[in-house]
């Protein structure tokens, strides 16, 4: 097969419209507003509730006094819940004391982190052990300044541990239903039921306990709004929905949601930025992508150009991951992460304008939109029909030439693609393109041009017999590459999609290209860097840190509870 | 801006958290009743005590560590450093007692020299157990021992104004 080019490019045949330059001061088409909503009011009332308290630490007897206005009121209310007692209220008010129970907020809480577990969601579950276990030791920190005795004057009817405010019983129900709706709960309609029948309950409970005489109204009203701010505040801050949303879908969950907003900004921005005018967006090719959300993108003529949307949690997920490989096998060379999203999307259009300048067969980038300034960004190319991914297209003799031929191009342009698997290489009557430049480098080490080499021929592999694949690519590269290629090769330097299909081979398509090439000795890889020792040794301290946290939370707040 | 803010609420969680490392209910127990709010607490616990102990001039070393109240019992936890040592004073409703009872300072107060490391002071609908490990020695027993002092809820109502 013959590699040809379309006669004009994709950014020719497009239609665009007028571009319209966003003046200063008129919001982005997708604005930031991580605390947009109750946010806000949430600080609003943690801040109330904290100044109240530093108030109030001033002259430390304020509590006892009896004629000031705070135990006045708490009084009323107390007096009246009191002036109302019977048996079976006695009875329905000791049930809802028992949500603050030790078994019952454990038997909770480890079912939320077997979900969580199970569900791999690790930023949910560092915030959701943070929050939890820290609210509760913050609010006995609170509450032994405080020292407020309990309420005066009262039978109390259940049993109680320690200081009265803030309490740490309403505290402790609140923030593990709160924590537990946002680490659980999918956002939308369901989250909102979810934090609806929380706040029945986180109410009903602090009723519960003013009628017990166990809390008065102030007490149990400033650790239950504490820990329902510092829970909201944490999972807006560590786990926006936006960017790290709950999903129970299969696949991966990298992927950004596709709201109404989400849409609606990227055609304002298409429009605004590129000119083009979008009529419908849909996600596209979503199980083959795990470092973005794919788009394709139709036009008002019926066209579609190809979206690839970068958010942070994209730009967290690849630094993780490397940081997460660094720790466990050493550094790969030249292996650095981005530092801004935007810097991210900047270098694969950067790339893919060097790749096609080179020759190099890949979609014809179109250009960067912006939807979030600093957070959110898509690249948008030529949209590729009528191709499948290689796993998926027949392959033959003409696909290995149209492969090995890019990439020699990209060896002689000094370029490297550093991710070249099946789901990458796109295979339609057109010929064979490259797509997924995120990683692509510029003037890479030999060893890299060496790795996408190996890499191509195993993806290969999977189509035709390796003495076949082999045949074809010596008329590119010499004895010496090859060798030089297998090599290099170790597990780590294959894509994770690659290394399944090639266990899923019933031969060893790797060790059968070692034996074709002349022998070389292997090229070393792994290595002990300062970036691996620090990781481990974060690694530890983190780990130090849980189980203090644990440890401690057992120690001086379970049996105050 | 969400960096700083994650962090800031971090700080925050741990320096609650470090700020209970001192003890449970932070600082100690004194019979001086410009503070009288944990000798409420006392009270609160064991509601039917007509005496609430509290703590006056501990003899060398010895500090009070922590003090701890539930419903029933009311707990001041003693530390000595220098022989890595601790006692426990419990306040509660009743308590078995053994041994020939001595009158104190207080004639509303009874003692009871229980056995070699357990001290049992009776009064009205309550009384108090201090129980020290047997490295202690009997002067520094008595030191303790007198270093606890009783405070009446009739007196401290007055003081406080409280119902108690």
């Amino acid at each position: 097969m013959v590699m040809r080019r379309a006669p004009k490019a994709a950014s020719e045949r497009i239609e665009r419209s007028t571009r319209r330059r966003r003046p200063s001061g008129e919001p982005a088409p997708l604005p930031k507003e991580p605390l947009a909503g109750l946010g806000w009011l949430w600080i609003l009332s943690l801040s109330v509730v904290v100044a109240i308290i530093a108030l109030l630490l001033t002259p430390t007897s304020f509590f006892l006094g009896r004629g000031d206005w705070w135990n006045s009121f708490d009084g009323v209310i107390t007096d009246w819940f009191v002036s109302i007692r019977n048996d079976p209220l006695n009875e329905i008010a000791r049930a809802f004391d028992a949500l603050r129970t030790d078994w019952f907020l454990t038997v909770l809480r480890w079912a939320s982190v077997a979900v969580l577990l199970v569900t791999m969601r690790w930023r949910h579950l560092f915030t959701f052990v943070v929050v939890v276990l820290g609210t509760e030791l913050f609010v006995v920190g609170l509450a032994n300044l405080l020292s407020r005795p309990r309420p005066d004057g009262v039978t109390i009817l259940t049993d109680w541990a320690g200081f009265a405010a803030p309490s740490l019983a309403g505290a402790a129900v609140a923030v593990t239903l709160v924590a537990m709706t946002y680490a659980l709960v999918v956002p939308g309609k369901w989250r909102q039921r979810a934090l609806l029948a929380s706040t029945i309950v986180i109410v009903t409970f602090a009723l519960a306990r003013v009628y017990l005489g166990v809390d008065r109204v102030s007490d149990v009203a400033s650790g239950e709004i504490i820990a329902v701010a510092l829970a909201v505040l944490a999972f807006r801050l560590i786990t926006p929905d936006s960017v790290f949303p709950v999903s129970y879908a299969r696949g991966k969950t990298a992927h950004l949601e596709m709201s109404g907003t989400r849409i609606e900004a990227i055609v304002v921005a298409m429009q605004d930025q590129l000119g083009y005018a979008v009529v419908a967006v849909e996600p596209f090719g979503l199980e083959g992508s795990g470092g973005s959300t794919p788009l394709r993108i139709t036009l008002s003529d019926n066209t579609h150009v190809f979206g690839k949307l970068y958010a942070n949690n994209h730009l967290r997920s690849d630094r993780w991951y490397k940081l997460g490989r660094t720790i466990l096998y050493g550094s790969l060379e030249d292996e650095s992460s981005f530092r801004t999203v935007r810097r991210l999307a900047e270098h694969e259009d950067h790339v893919m304008r060097l790749m096609r300048d080179a020759g190099v067969p890949i979609p014809e980038p179109l250009g960067i939109v912006e939807l979030t300034p600093g957070r959110e960004y898509m690249l948008v190319t030529e949209f590729l029909d009528g191709v499948a991914e290689m796993s998926e297209a027949e392959v033959d003799e003409g696909v290995v030439d149209s492969a090995m031929w890019s990439v020699s191009k990209m060896w002689d342009q000094g370029l490297a693609h550093r991710d070249i698997k099946p789901a990458n290489v796109l295979v339609g009557r057109r010929g064979l393109y490259l797509i997924d430049h995120a990683f692509g480098e510029i003037r890479p080490s030999p060893w890299r041009q060496a790795i996408d080499l190996a890499n191509m021929m195993l993806s290969l592999a999977a189509h035709l017999p390796t003495a076949v694949i082999y045949e074809r690519a010596r008329d590119h590269f010499s004895e010496d590459d090859l060798a030089e290629a297998f090599a290099a090769t170790r597990g780590v330097t294959i894509p994770g999609e690659l290394r399944n299909t090639l266990k899923a081979m019933d031969h060893d398509a790797q060790l059968e290209f070692r034996n074709l090439a002349p022998q070389r000795s292997p090229i070393r890889i792994q290595r002990w860097t300062r970036r691996r020792v620090l990781g481990l040794c974060a690694l530890v301290v983190i780990a130090a840190f849980a189980v203090w946290l644990v440890l401690l939370n057992r120690s001086m707040v379970r049996e105050l509870l | 801006m969400k960096t700083p803010l994650t962090l800031l609420f971090l700080l925050t969680v741990v320096a609650g958290a470090c700020s209970t490392t001192d003890g449970r209910l932070g600082t100690p127990i004194a019979c001086d009743t410009t503070e009288p709010a944990r000798l409420i607490l006392f009270a609160q616990a064991v509601p039917t005590s007509d005496f609430v102990p509290c703590v006056r001039d501990l003899p060398a070393g010895w500090e009070v560590q922590s003090i701890e109240t539930r419903t029933g019992e009311a707990i001041i936890v003693f530390d000595n450093d220098t022989h890595d040592v601790r006692a426990v004073g419990t306040l509660t409703e009743t308590c078995a007692t053994a041994g020939e009872a001595e009158p104190t300072h207080n004639p509303s107060i009874v003692a009871y020299h229980a056995s070699a490391d357990r001290l049992v002071f009776t009064f009205s609908g309550g009384c108090f157990v201090l129980e020290y490990p047997g490295v202690v020695t009997n002067a520094e027993a008595d030191g303790l021992a007198t270093a606890v002092d009783y405070l009446s809820r009739d007196d401290l109502r007055d003081l406080t104004g409280w119902t108690l």
